[in-house]
């Protein structure tokens, strides 16, 4: 008797691990698709550019109504090849996104948001956006097809706009790093002996000859999110604009 | 006849021996690895007065500096000094006459202040080491009143060379405060300023703690010098220990004491200012004729820098009256000690971040471990009810 009342307990708790698991895998589906429509919807508000290069408000005329929503809108990133195509946004830190789409509202995958040290205007040396690297592709889930030197080789160019440029960049180097191994997100705003530094270190990390070298004066484009090789590890890719 | 003869023989050879005497004299010749042009001029070793010598016209490439770029220049000063007397050399930059003052409101400062001309050009100063001798992010801002702006140099012929060159990268860039100032900016001259190193009684240069010659990058701490407007150097008060660094990062002053060494060993040795500014970036090996590293250097450490060290590197109090170290002989020297890193080594000398300074963007839903525990509780309750089913 006791032991089939045990054994009643212990089902009903298997019970509510496997009702608990379900409802788990059920919000993150729900999360990963809300967010997925969201950002198609948001895709569809970047206006057509045929008609004026700049808005009223100052920015390129295609981000003026995305900008009218969220003024903290800082510029667009697409690297073809891969889903990358979002807004990107910027705070007083680097915390606030994390987990809130571009209405602010809460979101687990977050948004694409540019380093709170970084400046669009006039452009920091260097512009450090981060995403989370999200297991159904989203976000920066597909940056790390620049592991392979055959994607860089088809996909070395990066679209990024901020509101009032429009840019290409070009890779020069994509690696694995740790914050403590190599401090690249502080690289911002730089000296002729820093860039110099940061451009040696980065090509020396690179997992792959990319032929395409930076000299001070360049602007540069840093793309990092978590890698899941190692504990704290972070897939780091580095352009520099060619146009 | 005879007389006469000897006379002017006597005269001969003593004029000879006079010229002998008090005609050696030191020279220094500047030049800069895109121009043919060299400047030189020589001077009397008793003499010690500021000579200046106008080098703009090796300046050739400012004509390309716009105020989106910034241009490299590559110049070499070698010094020959009679009697290997220390000369310390000054970049000045002179005023036209017809310089104006337009007072413009620094951005960077909560009151208005005037901007001169000096403050159009950016500069910043590095041997080809990487050492950083000037910047103009750390310099003192120059008066509206000034007829020049100098900025120290290293001083050559100190260790007791006779024949020392260096050569500088000079990157000028504009300073988009003082645009109004283009015109007369580009008027400014140019010049090398050398200057005697002053020696109190006849004393021989042995580096007294105020005496160090600049080599780094301190922010200006007062003018203490003769020369107006000269950066002046901090001085090093601590007999310096010898020490042997593995890989890591060490703080002067709490790990290494602060002083002058004479590295060497294998491996990359970076040291940052304590605001953060490569100093000095040097290889060093232990092989001979290497290209890329060099067998020893000669480096002054200050309180609060930071020492990156990539490989073994040994440092050793260094005094400029011998070419090497005095090897320590007896049980009672001064301690040799091997310092690991006493902190987690740091690789950053940026001033310091949030924690939220590198976000941690992962995906922290295990996804597939929730899946499998969903398919494994739910076998284990299927399970379950058929080993109910079946003792019934």
């Amino acid at each position: 008797m006791i032991v089939k009342k045990i054994l009643t307990v212990f089902e009903l708790l298997l019970i509510f691990v496997f009702v608990l698991s379900v409802g788990y895998i059920g919000f993150y589906m729900y999360q990963s698709y809300s967010a997925k429509s969201e950002y198609a919807k948001i895709r569809e508000n970047v206006l057509d550019s045929k008609s004026s290069e700049y808005a009223y408000n100052g920015v390129l005329y295609e981000y003026s109504k995305l900008y009218e929503e969220n003024k903290e809108l800082s510029g667009w990133l697409k690297v073809e090849g891969t889903s990358i195509d979002y807004p990107v946004v910027r705070t007083g830190d680097n915390d606030y996104y994390m987990h809130r789409d571009f209405y602010k509202s809460y979101k687990y995958c977050g948004i694409p948001f540019m380093d709170c040290q970084c400046k669009i205007k006039p452009q920091s040396d260097n512009i450090i956006i981060y995403a989370h690297n999200m297991r159904d592709g989203s976000m920066f889930g597909e940056l790390d097809k620049y592991d392979e030197k055959s994607f860089f080789d088809e996909f070395g160019t990066i679209e990024f706009d901020t509101l009032y440029k429009k840019g290409k960049y070009r890779v020069i180097s994509a690696f694995y790093t740790t914050p403590d191994a190599f401090s690249y997100y502080t690289y911002i705003d730089m000296d002729r002996v820093e860039f110099d530094n940061f451009i040696k270190t980065v090509k020396s990390k690179s997992l792959y000859n990319t032929d395409f070298d930076a000299q001070y004066g360049d602007k540069l484009l840093t793309l990092s999110t978590c890698s899941y090789n190692k504990r704290n590890e972070r897939f780091v890719v580095v352009a520099k604009q060619v146009e | 006849m005879k007389k006469l003869t000897a006379v002017s023989l006597s005269v001969i050879l003593t004029l000879a021996s006079a010229l002998t005497v008090f005609g050696a004299s030191s020279n220094v010749k500047i030049t800069n690895n895109l121009s043919k042009n060299t400047i030189s001029f020589s001077y009397a070793p008793d003499k010690q007065a500021t000579i200046t010598r106008d080098i703009t016209s090796l300046m050739t490439n400012l004509k390309n500096l716009t105020d989106k770029n910034s241009i490299t220049q590559e110049i070499r000063i070698t010094s020959e000094s009679v009697n290997a007397t220390p000369v310390k050399f000054y970049l000045r930059l002179e005023k036209p006459t017809s310089a104006k003052q337009l007072p413009v409101n620094l951005s960077a400062t909560p009151t208005p202040d005037a901007l001169s001309v000096f403050d159009y050009y950016n500069l910043l100063i590095t041997t080809t080491n990487g050492e950083v001798v000037y910047n103009y992010k750390d310099a003192k801002k120059t008066d509206v009143s000034d007829t020049y702006k100098d900025i120290e140099l290293l001083t050559l012929n100190y260790y007791d060379k006779a024949s020392e060159n260096k050569t500088y990268d000079i990157t000028v860039s504009v300073n988009n405060d003082a645009k109004d100032l283009k015109k007369d900016a580009q008027n400014l001259k140019w010049e090398i300023v050398t200057d005697g190193y002053t020696l109190k009684d006849g004393a021989t240069p042995s580096p007294k703690p105020s005496e160090t010659p600049n080599t780094s990058t301190a922010p200006n701490t007062g003018d203490i010098s003769n020369t107006p407007n000269a950066v002046t150097t901090p001085n090093v008060t601590i007999a310096p220990k010898e020490a042997t660094l593995s890989s890591g990062t060490y703080i002067v002053g709490e790990n290494i004491d602060s002083g002058r060494y004479l590295m060497s060993g294998n491996g990359g040795v970076k040291v940052y200012t304590k605001d953060g500014y490569l100093k000095s970036n040097i290889k060093l090996t232990t092989e001979d004729n290497s290209d890329t590293a060099v067998k020893n250097y000669v480096i002054n450490l200050l309180d609060n820098e930071t020492v990156e060290v990539d490989g073994n590197v040994k440092l050793e109090p260094y005094t400029p009256s011998k070419t090497t170290p005095a090897p320590v002989t007896t049980a009672k020297a001064t301690a040799k000690t091997t310092l690991r890193p006493a902190v987690t080594p740091k690789v950053t000398v940026k001033p310091a971040q949030s924690l939220k300074a590198n976000p941690k963007t992962g995906d922290s839903i295990p996804v597939f471990a929730v899946i499998m525990l969903a398919f494994l509780s739910i076998m284990a309750v299927a399970y379950i009810e058929y080993r109910k089913r079946k003792n019934n």
